[in-house]
């Protein structure tokens, strides 16, 4: 079973005085035993999320390792469904999506149309939990729809939340980005299921090997921390049954 | 890597309210011999939390049938006659080997006279201090004491945390600032900095466990490309020194 990082950057932001480039990343995935990632441009999360999309997906396309994910901001509204077609259109495997840094609240009108616009495109979108209530107000704002929706950044602090969300909402599952309490990964396997649990690093600005030294140090079944270093992710995102746009 | 002598030096011990598994001190043993880590200086999660005296007697009792483990006595700035107290409770005890303060859960800021005040008592006591300092204005802050208190050895919890570049800065500039790179954002580039800037003697090895399983931490630095002696200093060495712990009988295990 090959491994997938289903949360990592490429691209630079203004406020970090390190400078990765793709190969960097490319080198940490070697060194932490990772086979795939999912990248998201920071061009896209910090100033034109189209722009930025079409950036992650040319360099993806320079290594077969490496799978877009499009950064969506519903925040601005106008403009956004074209932003979601485009990003399908040139391969992007999933979506990636911030509340708290693009200040936009789950429970809004312009995140309803967003979700809509998202399931109409029926890929994985991953969203960023960074305070408590956010877990809930996804989940119930998108348990009409049919796209997997991921908890994505879930610290400590907010995992029972997020825990009580995949008990209730089965179409949500959890990036394992920030696991670090004693037990966590045994934990989450015994309430929500190894087959809801997706790993992701936050690399390269995050090292790759702590939260997969969780998964592979828990007391599971291989079986189970196969599904969660790789096999969701790639059943989820179908990694392996697409091909890129040229 | 096997060979090294690895001290935490930033553990709890006590339950936390998140998912996990909590429990007394048996948990810091078995994270201990699963993650490879021979002793850990350990505070009481308690006496953070709640109750000063009550944990930090729980944590003297928890420890003493343990040879490889050692504690940090827990002082609160909010209560200065009481911090007082525990320190002249615990003079004369040698597995008490510093001093603990948080500056969140006392509610008292880097900044806050009170926060001073506890450092300087500690200062007074002869051991060092490992506080939480989380921020650039923390950072800053502690930074302005080290220099006011250059006999106190401090250990910086978090090394700043979201500001460890500031943390790693002020370290350089103060040597009586000790470095913990504990977190759970553990970014890539931080501790590499740190051995280029200050070099590995004010560089230790913590992983805020029972909060964090150890294995978090570990692999962040056995992620990290360096050679055995600096290793060596980071995982073990400096802890035994800056806490005045003797090395011999400590190794209950082989990571």
């Amino acid at each position: 079973m090959e491994n997938v990082d289903i949360h990592t950057h490429i691209g630079t932001q203004p406020t970090d005085d390190r400078a990765y480039a793709t190969a960097d990343l490319l080198r940490m995935m070697d060194d932490a035993g990772v086979q795939h990632a999912l990248c998201a441009h920071w061009g896209a999360i910090r100033y034109d999320a189209r722009e930025g999309n079409r950036e992650a997906v040319r360099i993806c396309a320079t290594s077969p390792r490496l799978w877009p994910v499009a950064v969506i901001n519903p925040a601005p509204h106008v403009g956004v469904r074209d932003t979601i077609q485009e990003a399908v259109a040139l391969g992007c495997v999933g979506f990636r999506l911030m509340p708290g840094p693009h200040t936009w609240e789950p429970s809004g009108a312009a995140a309803a149309r967003a979700f809509e616009w998202l399931d109409d495109a029926g890929l994985p979108t991953a969203i960023e939990i960074g305070a408590a209530g956010q877990a809930t107000a996804v989940a119930t704002a998108t348990a009409g729809a049919s796209l997997p929706v991921i908890l994505a950044g879930v610290n400590y602090a907010l995992l029972g939340e997020a825990i009580a969300v995949l008990e209730r909402h089965a179409h949500c599952y959890l990036e394992a980005s920030r696991l670090c309490t004693p037990g966590v990964v045994e934990v989450l396997c015994e309430t929500v299921g190894s087959n809801r649990i997706l790993f992701g690093s936050g690399a390269p600005e995050w090292h790759i090997r702590p939260t997969m030294a969780m998964i592979e140090g828990s007391e599971i079944t291989s079986g189970a921390t196969e599904a969660i270093l790789g096999g969701n992710a790639q059943r989820l995102y179908r990694l392996g049954s697409r091909e890129m746009a040229p | 890597m096997s060979d090294i002598l690895v001290v935490d030096a930033h553990q709890h011990v006590g339950p936390w309210p998140f998912p996990g598994r909590w429990g007394g001190i048996e948990v810091n043993l078995d994270l201990m011999t699963r993650r490879g880590i021979d002793a850990a200086v350990i505070s009481s999660t308690r006496a953070i939390v709640e109750n000063m005296a009550r944990g930090n007697a729980e944590l003297a009792e928890a420890i003493t049938s343990h040879g490889n483990l050692f504690g940090y006595v827990t002082l609160n700035p909010t209560k200065p006659d009481a911090s007082r107290q525990e320190l002249r409770r615990y003079e004369n005890v040698d597995r008490m080997v510093g001093v603990k303060i948080h500056t969140h859960y006392s509610g008292c800021s880097m900044g806050d006279p009170r926060t001073s005040r506890a450092l300087e008592m500690a200062a007074e006591w002869g051991k060092p201090v490992l506080i939480h300092t989380w921020g650039a204005a923390a950072v800053a802050a502690l930074e302005q004491i080290a220099a006011r208190l250059p006999q106190l050895n401090i250990l910086v919890a978090h090394a700043g945390g979201d500001a460890w570049r500031e943390g790693i800065a002020a370290a350089a500039r103060q040597p009586n600032l000790y470095l913990d790179f504990a977190c759970s954002t553990p970014d890539t580039g931080a501790v590499e900095r740190a051995l280029d800037q200050i070099g590995a003697e004010q560089v230790l090895f913590g992983t805020d466990a029972t909060l964090f399983d150890p294995a978090y931490m570990r692999a962040r630095f056995d992620a990290i490309p360096m050679g055995v002696e600096t290793r060596g200093k980071i995982m073990g060495s400096n802890a035994l020194s800056l806490f005045g712990i003797a090395a011999p009988n400590m190794r209950t295990k082989a990571p």
